[in-house]
């Protein structure tokens, strides 16, 4: 159960990183809306900093690294996302008439 | 006793608890998960069909003769964990079944069966997300179409009751909030960011908490009375944590919040409802577009982070229990790995949340 970086608790390290990162989120938010940095800028920081909380969490807090069975847990992961990346794919990022496009029977009545 | 010791041709541990684990060893069978799964279904079909949709679209009627088989379906569900915290109460760790199937061997059973609950649940959240990328990359944004003298990317002048998207950033994080009692510098909070923000930060110290309830029930330098009064502090700050989240969410949709300088309409108020198809967009000057139907941004928006929400909600339930029987002194190093169980869960609670709060809070 205890693990350490640098001398230091990982899992205080880890809650200490997501705070920050979260307070240096809200900052950008509040800079673009009064346009001190771009619109490109605040996606780039809110993509970086969401991958970097996220591997926080999953692999310190959740345990997918550092304990004896965090291998196998994380490589049986891979198999729902591996339906997960085809979705985004393929209907998120890739049928752009998707939205409005529907067949009538997947449709509310007046659509 | 070892697990494997335990003869269970000639002992029948209960499947409605309680179990005595000493006796029986470790219960091989539960009726809890089958009562649980038909009282959820009863409660959601019963719950979609109290409201319905009125013939003029803009708003809902309810159906007052769904409630019964609502309550009846929430009651079930309510009989399942009974049955399920009973057979769970009095367990030490004495007997934790560990998993025998390839790829899991020596795997506890409870952990394997958490994180294949957990795959399951990432797939729903990326149906959820999916959705939203598809309609935020699919469908013009009304700004945009403001910004070009209301005429779309394609063209043809922006019809009154057509969809285009309006993110609810725009009502939570955008310039259109009026108030701004936050600042730093040049650099201010809007007040409707507010409740997102410290639910945020409300999260991942919950998460915290859960580690620091885990770390504490190791704990073999503090006598059994000791320890099980942190264990509790801790997983009671939790649940503390989990219901301020539910709170301010519950602000932010429905209630808003005038305290003080803050000030912030709900989203409800702001008109950013499911059933809005005539909403207007101010922009710079007297420049104005009518008539917008609110109704996919919103829903996906509303449909997610409720989703998200009754996650939350779950999690409150158990950390009840969990509070209860460390109260009595349930939890100890033999059997902490429950809490490391029920973290896993809100641990992703909290990853969802980090996914959630920059697409549709930020962004």
């Amino acid at each position: 159960m205890s693990h350490t970086l640098f001398g230091k608790d990982v899992y205080n390290l880890n809650f200490a990183m997501l705070m920050i990162f979260t307070a240096i989120e809200v900052g950008a938010v509040a800079a673009a809306v009064q346009e001190l940095i771009s619109n490109e800028m605040v996606i780039f920081i809110l993509v970086s900093i969401g991958v970097v909380k996220f591997l926080g969490i999953a692999c310190v807090f959740m345990h997918l690294r550092m304990e004896a069975d965090s291998n196998i847990l994380t490589l049986t992961a891979l198999f729902p996302v591996a339906f997960i990346i085809l979705m985004v794919i393929f209907i998120g990022l890739t049928s752009p008439n998707s939205p409005d496009a529907l067949p009538d029977w997947c449709r509310p009545p007046g659509y | 006793m070892s697990y494997d010791a335990h003869d269970d041709h000639h002992d029948h541990p209960s499947a409605w608890g309680p179990h005595d684990w000493e006796k029986n060893g470790a219960p091989h069978n539960s009726w809890a998960p089958l009562i649980m799964s038909l009282g959820v279904g009863v409660f959601l079909f019963s719950f979609a069909a109290t409201f319905v949709m009125n013939a003029t679209r803009n708003g809902f009627d309810y159906d007052a003769g769904s409630l019964p088989m609502t309550i009846v379906g929430l009651a079930i569900v309510f009989a399942g964990l009974v049955v399920w915290w009973r057979q769970d109460y009095s367990f030490d760790g004495t007997y934790e079944p560990k998993a025998t199937g390839v790829p899991f061997q020596n795997i506890d059973m409870r952990k394997v069966g958490m994180w294949i609950f957990l795959w399951s649940e990432m797939m729903i959240f990326s149906s959820l997300f999916t959705t939203y990328i598809r309609y935020r990359l699919g469908i013009e944004s009304c700004t945009s179409i403001l910004a070009n003298d209301n005429i779309t990317s394609a063209g043809i002048p922006f019809s009154p009751g057509e969809a285009c998207w309006l993110p609810a950033s725009y009502f939570i994080a955008g310039s259109h909030s009026e108030s701004w009692t936050l600042t730093l510098g040049s650099i201010g909070l809007p007040d409707t960011l507010v409740p997102g923000a410290i639910n945020t930060f409300a999260l991942i110290v919950s998460s915290f908490t859960v580690v620091m309830a885990l770390k504490t029930a190791h704990r073999t330098d503090l006598d059994h009375i000791e320890r099980s009064r942190k264990v509790r502090n801790y997983l009671l700050a939790t649940m503390a944590l989990a219901t301020l989240f539910l709170t301010l969410k519950i602000v932010e949709w429905f209630i808003g919040f005038n305290i003080g300088p803050f000030y912030a309409p709900s989203l409800m108020d702001d008109g950013f409802t499911i059933h809005n198809e005539a909403y207007a967009l101010h922009g710079e000057g007297h420049t104005i577009l009518e008539g917008i139907n609110l109704r996919l941004s919103a829903s996906t928006f509303f449909v997610t982070t409720g989703t998200h929400g009754v996650h939350v909600f779950g999690g409150i339930v158990g950390l009840a229990y969990m509070s209860w029987k460390a109260h009595n002194g349930g939890y100890g190093p033999s059997n902490a790995v429950s809490i490391e169980y029920f973290g896993l869960y809100w641990h992703f609670v909290d990853l969802v949340w980090v996914l959630v709060f920059p697409a549709f809070y930020l962004y």
